[in-house]
């Protein structure tokens, strides 16, 4: 499923603290693991759009959402800061023109820049299948 | 005015008071109670009413303006003296005061961080940055935390030497004491044969 939202547009919206909201889950795992300590340090590393080729993983629906007739989706992205290979979810209430991060963390999945022989399994792959 | 969850749009909101602690290099944990909102429709929590974040800021500065006092007194403990760091990093005169005073900035903070952990940085920008000088810095300072792990683990060491015309026999027997849990001690002896090129190792 493609993004349910700009992503340029979540960027822009981090420049207004009032506009964001962070779940207190989020801002502790990004305390912890980059060192942003508040708010408004996480924000300015997003809008400053430092994060490293955010990728985008999966679109899902929210599915706590208590208000049945608006719908609303969470964008997952992957994103390099440094070393740290990350992980950012975030949604949008168009109700309150609010956007809410869910989930700011270090990426489960592993780290593709550990895998430099991957790309190469697959060439050498491929070759086998050729001949 | 009531709180409004910035998820879901809900007013059924509860507060949660929550005590924070956050490691500050070289100085005291920073610690804070957090204002932590609950949304009792959607379940979510975070700061909504954006209160968090001159506590936070509060108690780390706090930490900091301590760490950096804790700092200096190890560094003077050292033996490394105030006037010496500036001139090794060609800082102004006094500038060092300012910062114990709580005049420092991040990239000072950083500095002197680094300066904790490696205070042998200091001998190398006295150095000029030379290259040479800090490759021989960062081997002498290896040797170091080598030395120090076998001074501490190994009960005993001896080494052999042997030459005649053709072989160099180098023997070398560490008796290495294992830390367990259990306060069970094993000792191993390792012993590393060079022989004209080719190593063995034997236990």
């Amino acid at each position: 499923m493609d993004p349910a939202y700009k992503l340029e547009e979540f960027i822009l919206a981090c420049k207004d603290i009032l506009r964001v909201a962070v779940r207190d889950r989020a801002q502790k795992d990004a305390r912890d693991h980059f060192k942003l300590n508040t708010k408004k340090e996480l924000l300015r590393l997003i809008s400053a759009n430092v994060m490293e080729s955010l990728c985008h993983i999966n679109t899902k629906l929210w599915e706590r959402n208590p208000n049945l007739h608006n719908i609303i989706m969470i964008d997952a992205y992957s994103f390099y800061s440094g070393k740290k290979f990350g992980y950012v979810a975030f949604r949008y209430n168009i109700t309150n023109d609010t956007w809410f991060i869910k989930s700011f963390k270090l990426n489960r999945e592993p780290d593709p820049r550990n895998r430099p022989f991957e790309g190469l399994e697959k060439l050498m792959a491929l070759r086998k299948l050729e001949e | 005015m009531d709180t409004i969850c910035p998820s879901c749009g809900s007013n059924n909101i509860e507060q949660e008071v929550c005590k924070h602690r956050l490691p500050v290099p070289y100085g005291k944990p920073a610690e804070w109670d957090e204002h932590i909102m609950h949304c009792k429709d959607c379940d979510e929590k975070g700061d909504f009413d954006n209160l968090n974040d001159d506590l936070v800021e509060f108690a780390i500065k706090k930490s900091k303006d301590q760490s950096v006092n804790a700092i200096l007194d190890r560094l003077s403990d050292l033996g490394i003296k105030i006037a010496y760091i500036e001139r090794a990093l060609e800082l102004p005169s006094r500038t060092i005061s300012r910062w114990r005073s709580g005049k420092y900035s991040a990239s000072s903070l950083a500095l002197l961080r680094t300066i904790r952990t490696f205070p042998w940085i200091l001998d190398v920008a006295d150095a000029n940055f030379d290259k040479k000088f800090a490759e021989k810095k960062i081997i002498e300072q290896t040797w170091h935390l080598i030395y120090d792990v076998i001074d501490k683990k190994t009960n005993n060491a001896s080494v052999k030497v042997d030459i005649d015309a053709y072989k160099v026999n180098i023997s070398a027997s560490f008796e290495i004491e294992k830390e367990l849990p259990k306060k069970e001690k094993i000792v191993t002896n390792y012993q590393y044969l060079c022989n004209a090129g080719e190593c063995h190792a034997s236990t």
